[in-house]
């Protein structure tokens, strides 16, 4: 069972995370992963605020000063907390900016038709959504591994 | 020396609330680190080319590499050197609980610098601004009455050292890392 102060700790580094990602998103025009894409100036801006708004109702809400043998969190304690919030905040951010810009990622999306390697790399968001993205290299993969195993069987049968 | 810089520092301590209250944020083992491992983060994923984003995601690995070498450095001299915490020989108003280990040299200073540096050594501005919150939250800690300002100065240097240090690793290992940040671009997480 988790802590109050471990929850506490958990959901300011997930949402100072999530604002980070915001505000690199904007900056990079990683349209992919913004929640308002239309608007980069202002998610920075509302990224950064949402950083400081929730690192005061952190230290504002309870006394965070306790010995870190105690209530407190030791450094170990604190890497290993801090991972698991911010990568949820990571996949939190893929998740719910694939659906909300669903129709946008369709529309930018991938000519799979082509049959070429789609993109790799974070750049790609500028253009989709992760799901998107994901997607379309998880088809490809399959396709190119079914035609490798195709043609391996019109060989083998000569 | 040492000690009157504590004891004027220390003096304004409990005299404005607001300031004290910002002051505990500061000197907390929370505010700084975050802060800083989340810019950390945010350098995995910025960059307009692939090159700059390779060699962005390349800083936050030799951040996570010089924290880890700069709090090897600070539990060796800590098992080395004994100091006590100036609260223990000075009559002070000390803004945070009583640690017990020794005070010489500051991990906290460690830690922030080593990050700091990590940064500084490919984006000058950034970098610049997260010196200023290490030494923002070593000046915190001698004006909580914890540590020494020479705690807080050995400790920046050890960072510095490890951020070096730990650049110089990830620079010649870069392309051991290579097949593994590809890995991630494939899944488009980097």
């Amino acid at each position: 069972m988790l802590s109050e102060f471990v929850i506490d700790y958990l959901q300011w580094v997930f949402f100072s995370a999530f604002a980070a990602l915001q505000f690199v998103a904007a900056k990079n025009r990683l349209r992919g992963l913004m929640l308002v894409r239309e608007f980069p100036l202002l998610t920075m801006v509302a990224a950064l605020v949402l950083m400081v708004f929730a690192a005061v109702v952190y230290f504002v809400s309870e006394p965070r000063n306790q010995p870190d043998g105690g209530v407190g969190l030791d450094a170990n304690e604190q890497g290993r907390w801090f991972a698991i919030a911010a990568a949820s905040a990571i996949a939190v951010t893929a998740i719910v900016t694939s659906v909300i810009n669903h129709r946008w990622g369709a529309e930018h999306a991938w000519d799979e038709a082509s049959g070429e390697a789609p993109p790799s790399g974070v750049a790609w968001l500028q253009r989709t959504t992760f799901a998107r993205a994901l997607a379309v290299r998880v088809r490809f993969a399959l396709r190119a591994q079914s035609s490798v195993a195709g043609v391996d069987q019109s060989q083998g049968g000569r | 020396m040492d000690e009157s810089i504590v004891l004027l520092l220390n003096g304004w301590a409990g005299r404005f609330g607001l300031f004290d209250g910002l002051m505990q944020a500061l000197v907390s083992d929370y505010l700084v680190p975050v802060w800083a491992s989340v810019v950390l983060m945010g350098l995995w994923f910025h960059g307009t080319t692939a090159m700059e984003r390779f060699l962005n995601q390349l800083v936050t690995i030799t951040g996570a590499l010089a924290v880890g070498l700069a709090n090897a450095q600070v539990i060796i001299l800590n098992q080395l050197v004994f100091r006590e915490r100036p609260f223990v020989n000075l009559d002070l108003n000390v803004q945070f609980y009583l640690p017990t280990d020794s005070s010489f040299p500051a991990n906290t200073a460690g830690v922030g610098f080593a990050i700091a540096t990590a940064v500084f050594l490919r984006h000058r501005k950034l970098g610049s601004a997260l010196y200023a919150l290490a030494a923002l939250w070593g000046i915190a800690r001698v004006y909580a009455g914890v540590h020494y300002p020479t705690d807080v100065l050995a400790g920046a240097v050890i960072g510095v050292i490890a951020a070096v240090v730990a650049t110089m690793i990830v620079r010649r290992g870069a392309f051991m890392l290579r097949p593994v940040l590809r890995t991630f671009k494939f899944f488009y997480a980097a």
